[in-house]
């Protein structure tokens, strides 16, 4: 059985800061744009005129009452949203890369290696990443040809990916360390998966418990 | 008695999510099967799955180590750790908004919202059993039962974002306005 015994190379770190880059660059133009705009760059149209009308309406009294009523407590909560909403972007992009980084070529891929959890927890994170991103495009392409309009917001999309990825990656590890599987390596591509993992749960934690209470 | 007891929650829990569903203005006898299928007996089929983990805490039960490579059991303690942390998280956030699970509507919301995440877990934790080659499943009922819900799950109850092709399929077949 081949095993991940490759040592670390230069385009593996190329391989990261690019796909870090991507992300970082990926979240800032979502954070930058109308979310509409991003569906009809994406060639999708988007969603209802009424529905964009309507949180145009709430963002602007938002702005409002925010330089109205200036607040420490909003200004952190705003900031802190911002940050942790713009992980599931940087996420993403960084698991494709780390997946690419991983099990490319020239070590095969074999089971032996999916044992370790660093690099299991890689492989299922891109796994997710690439399923449910592929399954959300095409269900709005095919959506929007026969249908025209369709009402689904998409500023929802990221935060239910990353929950759904910090659900399973949480629900995997846990049955790992239970069925006393969890086998980690002191190598890179081992911590790469786990600190990738982790910041999924970090997410995760955020949206469970954080964000309710910044409300 | 852990079943019926489970049985009897699920439906509690289901009149409690339909009280929100009914009280919508009436729609098409399939959207009602939809919904159905995703409320009332996502409820119903949540609580069920969740009897598997004290039906395997009885005599004579495997190992932990042993138990955590059963299909059954661990589709059923994915169930319940959403299930926890999900509800735990929802506290949160009524509390911060001065509201009550008794708050009418609010336990139909809270499905509506979070039950989508389950069937992924689900799915995710048995696709690493397979790929870590652990996949052992018991030859009693209780593993069994255990894994026919969570083929429910991923099948039946068809999880975020699948359910949304079936949306799509119901609208092609009958038109638009379905929802």
């Amino acid at each position: 059985m081949p095993s991940l015994s490759r040592p670390w190379r230069r385009t593996d770190s190329a391989i990261l800061a690019t796909s870090l880059a991507l992300g970082l660059l990926l979240a800032w133009e979502w954070q930058s744009h109308d979310t509409w705009d991003v569906e009809a760059v994406l060639g999708l149209y988007p969603t209802t005129a009424a529905v964009k009308a309507e949180i145009q309406q709430l963002r602007q009294e938002f702005e409002h009452n925010r330089r109205d009523h200036p607040s420490m407590r909003v200004e952190l909560a705003l900031w802190t949203s911002r940050i942790a909403e713009s992980l599931p972007q940087v996420l993403s992009v960084l698991s494709l890369g780390s997946a690419l980084a991983t099990f490319r070529r020239p070590r095969s891929l074999g089971r032996r290696p999916l044992r370790r959890i660093g690099v299991l927890t890689t492989l299922l994170a891109a796994v997710l990443v690439l399923g449910i991103c592929i399954n959300e495009y095409l269900l709005r392409g095919v959506f929007q040809s026969i249908l025209g309009p369709y009402l689904r917001m998409i500023f929802m999309f990221w935060n239910r990916l990353g929950t759904t990825i910090g659900f399973a990656i949480l629900a995997a590890w846990i049955a790992a360390a239970l069925s006393g599987t969890w086998r980690a390596r002191n190598d890179a591509w081992d911590r790469l998966g786990l600190a990738i993992g982790g910041a999924w749960l970090l997410f995760l934690g955020y949206r469970q418990f954080i964000s309710p209470l910044l409300g | 008695m852990i079943l019926i007891a489970c049985a009897a929650l699920g439906f509690a829990l289901a009149h409690v999510e339909s009280l929100t569903v009914w009280s919508r203005p009436p729609i098409r006898w399939y959207a009602t099967v939809r919904e159905l299928v995703t409320g009332e007996i996502a409820v119903i089929a949540s609580v069920l799955t969740v009897a598997v983990v004290p039906l395997r805490l009885r005599s004579p039960r495997p190992r932990l180590r042993r138990a955590m490579t059963q299909p059954g059991i661990l589709a059923a303690s994915v169930v319940l750790l959403v299930w926890v942390i999900s509800a735990f998280g929802w506290s949160v956030h009524l509390r911060r908004h001065g509201m009550t699970w008794s708050t009418p509507g609010m336990f139909g919301a809270f499905w509506q919202s979070k039950s989508a995440e389950i069937a992924p877990t689900v799915a995710s934790v048995w696709l690493v059993l397979v790929l870590q080659r652990r996949w052992r499943p018991a030859t009693d009922w209780v593993d069994r039962y255990g894994r026919v819900l969570g083929l429910v799950w991923i099948l039946v109850v068809i999880p975020w974002p699948l359910a949304r092709w079936l949306d799509l399929l119901i609208v092609l077949v009958f038109g638009r306005g379905v929802f």
